[in-house]
């Protein structure tokens, strides 16, 4: 979205027109789907409902929005984190979480070269669902703002130049974030397998 | 380091968050989409009870604007672009090319130690031997960063860092969060102010001779910014960079520069550096204490939802006091007891604002303890870099 374009959707929501919000929704409500399913994991009906939440909130407070805080995308996002956080603290996922570092812990070859990104992690183990868990705690342990960063940048394969757009924030300051969040991902990643 | 495989390799792993989701439903989201406007339209019409106040900036915001901050995230551009971006009518830039040659070269050194000038500077020197993978950075306020990345334990695969804190007078060793730096900082720095972020308005070369040695001046004048960096002309290595900044009438209102000296010995302890025997060493990494900070940390990531709870339902906002989290965590009176909050008329809607930390950890640590922040993320930090 162009700040133009932005900036206009601000000003209408802090006026209360209806439009504003019509054409907030449209931009994001796929976008805010994807995330959510990513962060909470696949069942359509959860993430339906924590989609539901998240614009419920956003409506709720639309009209506090402030752009000096952040764009549009950042502010869903952030409400959009709150909801999946409020999910995980339900759902207590100390279950599954066990059952995955079970896997990890039975897993042969140089785990932590894997975790630094200096080895190929082997196809199978890619494709496991225990690992999308392990991701997703992680993932869920880092503050908003890396969390945003690493999907765009690692599973929306965006650019840093787009990144920076779309979180208004110059392009050397995304590139810093991203080596912090990476190192964040990495810390959270090797607590929750420890 | 190949950081496109490096980028790859994490994307891959990344990526395994896709597995299993689906498709955005949209019929549901059609659905939602009226019934969301109706929400928004009946809450602009009523207005919200609980206004969200402006927050002062605090601390941290101030943090993320230093100097040092500048320097960390200029470390993060890589050679490669560096090199790919500056291409000036079709050709790429000599500048460039020579700072991307002195930085391969500055790897082949035993020892790197780049000094600045300690007016004005909050970060005055740095140390780098990527055989024994030892990076330092010193402070002008005395403060030492001692990374270790060999210092591999049972316990921590990643190296230790030491952290000398002259207001406390103690050293703090924890578990290193990286690998050592592609790049110094202090390098990296003039590297960014080569980078294109602005137009170049002239780049000029000329040899010379300094003690005894041939040497290339590079300089770049970049809108209101003079840089020139002195390369070895024998090693490729860089001995000298001065930034000046200009007036519109070309007269300059402030520098800054460093010097780099390569010698074969170098500081392998926290103590070689300057840091005080008598201080005394609080090890963060190990046994127990490892065990009573991720405890902390877990109280905290606990308390950190519950407020995400509270303000849910009272407007964004964070509690005015933690008694009105009753019915929203358990064990409160432990956090009554042991956890000083300060969240009141905070928004949970600006991430990374401090709400609370841990007193408990201060008794035991001096200045060092567990910071939740308002996107309910901990960190273990010196608590006078966030709280006044």
């Amino acid at each position: 979205m162009d700040k133009n374009t932005e900036q206009k959707i601000a000003q209408g929501l802090q006026k209360g027109n209806r439009q504003a919000w019509l054409q907030l929704y449209e931009a994001y409500a796929e976008p805010v789907w994807r995330n959510i399913s990513r962060l909470a994991g696949g069942d359509p009906a959860t993430v339906a409902d924590l989609v539901q939440e998240t614009f419920l909130a956003a409506a709720r407070s639309a009209r506090n929005f402030r752009p000096g805080r952040g764009t549009l995308w950042v502010w869903l996002l952030t409400i959009a984190r709150r909801q999946v956080a409020l999910y995980y603290r339900k759902q207590k996922p100390q279950i599954v979480l066990n059952q995955a570092r079970q896997w990890w812990a039975g897993l042969d070859g140089e785990k932590f070269d894997w975790i630094d990104a200096k080895a190929d992690m082997p196809p199978d183990i890619l494709e496991s669902q225990e690992l999308a868990v392990l991701v997703r705690l992680a993932l869920s342990e880092l503050p908003g703002d890396y969390q945003t960063l690493l999907l765009a940048k690692y599973v929306d394969n965006r650019q840093a130049e787009e990144i920076a757009e779309q979180i208004d924030c110059s392009e050397t300051a995304v590139r810093s974030k991203l080596a912090r969040a990476r190192k964040a991902f990495r810390k959270a990643f090797t607590r929750l397998i420890s | 380091m190949n950081d496109k495989k490096t980028d790859k390799r994490i994307s891959s792993i990344m990526s395994s968050v896709d597995r299993g989701t689906n498709e955005p439903d949209k019929q549901f989201l059609e659905k939602l989409r009226e019934r969301s406007a109706s929400e928004f339209v009946v809450h602009s019409a009523h207005g919200n009870k609980k206004l969200v106040k402006t927050i002062n900036i605090s601390k941290w915001r101030t943090i993320m604007k230093s100097r040092i901050t500048k320097i960390a995230a200029a470390a993060v551009i890589i050679i490669g672009v560096i090199i790919g971006i500056h291409h000036s009518g079709g050709s790429i830039d000599p500048a460039s090319v020579a700072l991307a040659r002195a930085t391969e070269a500055m790897k082949r050194v035993d020892w790197i130690h780049i000094k600045i000038p300690p007016e004005e500077q909050i970060w005055i020197e740095e140390w780098i031997n990527y055989d024994l993978q030892i990076h330092i950075r010193k402070y002008a306020d005395d403060k030492i960063v001692f990374e270790n990345y060999e210092a591999k334990t049972e316990d921590n695969e990643l190296g230790l860092e030491y952290v000398y804190d002259p207001k406390t007078n103690s050293i703090s060793i924890n578990p290193s969060s990286g690998r050592i730096v592609e790049v110094p900082f202090l390098w990296q720095e003039q590297l960014d102010y080569f980078a294109k972020i602005q137009p170049v308005t002239a780049i000029s070369s000329y040899k010379s001779r300094l003690k005894g040695r041939n040497i290339v001046i590079y300089t770049v004048l970049r809108n209101s910014r003079l840089s020139e960096v002195v390369v070895d002309e024998k090693t490729d290595l860089p001995v000298l960079r001065n930034s000046k900044v200009l007036d519109k009438n070309g007269n300059v209102i402030g520098q800054d520069s460093a010097i780099f000296e390569y010698p074969h010995e170098g500081p392998v302890t926290i103590y070689d550096v300057g840091a005080p025997k008598s201080a005394k060493v609080f090890n963060y990494y190990s046994g127990n204490i490892a065990n009573i900070l991720e405890d902390s940390a877990n109280k905290l990531r606990m308390l950190g939802v519950s407020i995400m709870m509270y303000g849910n339902d009272n407007g964004d906002t964070c509690p005015d006091i933690l008694r009105e989290l009753d019915g929203y965590i358990d064990n409160l009176p432990w956090y009554l007891d042991n956890i000083e909050y300060f969240g009141k008329e905070k928004s949970l809607m600006d991430p990374g604002t401090p709400i609370a930390y841990d007193k408990t950890l201060l008794l035991k640590n001096g200045q060092m303890t567990n910071i939740l922040f308002s996107d309910g993320h901990v960190k273990f930090t010196n608590i006078k870099d966030y709280i006044q």
